[in-house]
């Protein structure tokens, strides 16, 4: 007597069944939002401006040379103005997805839909952006490094005077640091004999104005983590960073659309289709236009184990 | 009896790729000057090197153009950028012709140092930092990186120090280990500190401010009453 399992009914059964959703792979998709240290160090975009390098001049105005003394009947002789300059090259950062007609047919779960990819596009411009960000900001003249060791409450203190030590160093600052340096000092913080010093965390209100990566304030830094923050010391540690408005520079360029094919996200990422009917392939391309510098040493690079 | 247990049937997925996050190729930079371009690695004071991403958009890396006519990040404003601050930026084959000591993880997008190794499966990098040290010591034998100035040394102890006392009561063993590299640095400082030269060449200065040619005489002791 047959007895009908799903093995003898394999013509009519699917090995597998897609889930009504799809979820997303785990990296690091938290960007850093627009803090006011970082927007202090926005230059405009390189739109109608005839090249793609934005100079900035660093001009020694306002107390940058002091008046000197100067005897009775002595002609004062004159100072230049003392000046420099840092620069900012904006570049296109771009991502293509070719997706065929079949493809897009069959996909039961929107991934290739073209709002989907537009959405992916404008986070993935913003992570970017972070990028770029963290590439510059382990480059700071003035560094708490203690290589192979995990960072502590000991060493964020240490890291916070020199750059309160550091002139012109003021208002609010910003500290980025690697997921793992994040943890390592929230455990110091956390278990260590301390002293009265007030951790506060971010709430669910800041957090949806400042996103994920906002984590809280400590001694007036806001703490952002991120695990975009590069690598220092052959991979054994991380480099974050502690830093004040005017530390980096940054510019970009404002995008438009041109045609039906062509979506400008927020001025800022240029979302486009791009039809091959001879392939039967449909190409969905992103770019922005962004550049980041180090401008002055108003900052300082955190180094610890990773 | 068997210990084996039975399945079904055996997997046919092949093994894991390495899962790293994409990371640009990038040069070492020294910076010799800065009060805090040095630190102590497993033992040895090294400078402390950052790295130079090679990243369009980054600290004025721009587009250009390879040999092949392809596109590849143009770093040359911001190596002049790093040499105008003193800055030594060490070049790839700085062991010798056909060597670098940065290297692409094979099937990914990640550039590391080859004291760097990455496994498949996991992306978690294992570091060898006792040869990544030895190497970067080696910079300074070797005369690519000049030698630590006494002010760097002398700050490097000063941080080491505080960090030591810091940590005393809450990380003891933290406090040993800040010890430890304070010795490192205090050793190098008791070998160099005697081949600084006095300040017999600054010029002295009167009330008025106006340099003098004469030495001004040595002020007598106060006395204490």
């Amino acid at each position: 007597m047959g007895v009908t399992t799903t093995t003898t009914l394999s013509d009519s059964l699917l090995t597998q069944a897609l889930a009504a959703q799809y979820e997303l792979l785990v990296a690091n998709r938290d960007a850093l939002p627009m803090h006011p240290v970082l927007q202090a160090g926005y230059k405009g975009s390189v739109n109608m401006r005839a090249s793609n390098v934005i100079k900035v001049p660093l001009v020694g105005l306002l107390g940058y040379d002091v008046a000197a003394g100067v005897g009775e009947n002595v002609a004062v002789a004159p100072t230049d103005v003392t000046d420099s300059s840092y620069t900012i090259t904006v570049t296109r950062h771009a991502k293509a997805y070719t997706a065929t007609d079949l493809a897009k047919i069959v996909d039961a779960l929107g991934i290739l839909d073209p709002a989907t990819l537009a959405a992916d596009a404008a986070r993935s411009s913003a992570i970017r952006w972070t990028d770029l960000v963290c590439d510059v900001i382990d480059g700071f003249s003035t560094t708490e490094s203690h290589t192979g060791v995990d960072l502590t409450t000991a060493h964020v203190l240490s890291a916070l005077a020199k750059l309160n030590a550091l002139p012109s160093a003021t208002g609010p600052a910003i500290g980025i640091l690697h997921l793992q340096q994040w943890g390592d000092w929230m455990q110091d913080l956390g278990t260590a004999v301390g002293g009265a010093l007030q951790f506060t965390p971010a709430t669910g209100e800041v957090i949806n104005l400042r996103g994920q990566a906002y984590q809280g304030s400590y001694l007036g830094v806001d703490w952002f983590k991120s695990g975009r923050v590069v690598s220092a010391n052959a991979g054994a540690d991380r480099a974050g960073a502690v830093m004040c408005a005017g530390a980096i520079g940054w510019a970009d360029a404002i995008v438009e659309a041109v045609d039906s094919n062509q979506v400008s996200i927020g001025g800022k990422v240029l979302f486009e289709r791009a039809r091959d009917g001879l392939t039967g392939n449909t190409q969905y391309v992103s770019s922005s236009f962004m550049g980041v510098s180090k401008a002055q040493e108003l900052g300082v690079s955190i180094i610890s184990d990773l | 009896m068997s210990h084996t247990p039975t399945i079904a049937s055996a997997t046919s997925v092949a093994p894991s790729a390495v899962p790293l996050q994409s990371s640009p190729p990038f040069y070492l930079v020294a910076r010799p000057q800065s009060p805090y371009g040095w630190m102590v690695m497993c033992g040895r004071v090294v400078p402390a090197l950052r790295k130079l991403m090679l990243v369009e958009g980054a600290n004025g890396v721009s587009t250009g153009r390879d040999g092949a006519g392809r596109p590849a990040p143009n770093p040359r404003h911001a190596l002049d950028d790093a040499r105008e601050r003193g800055e030594v930026v060490v070049p790839w084959d700085v062991d010798g012709p056909g060597t670098s000591y940065i290297r692409r993880v094979p099937n990914t997008n990640a550039w590391v140092t080859r004291w760097e190794t990455a496994y498949a499966g996991t992306d978690r990098v294992t570091t060898d930092s006792e040869g990544y040290a030895q190497w970067a010591e080696s910079l300074v034998t070797r005369g690519i990186v000049p030698a630590p100035p006494l002010y760097a040394l002398q700050t490097l102890a000063a941080d080491r120090q505080a960090i030591a006392v810091r940590e005393a009561l809450k990380r003891p063993d933290l406090a040993a280990g800040a010890q430890a590299e304070l010795a490192v640095v205090r050793a190098l400082l008791d070998r160099l500190e005697p081949a600084v030269l006095p300040v017999d060449d600054a010029p002295q200065v009167a009330l008025d401010g106006e340099a003098v040619d004469e030495p001004a005489p040595a002020p007598a002791p106060r006395r204490r009453r």
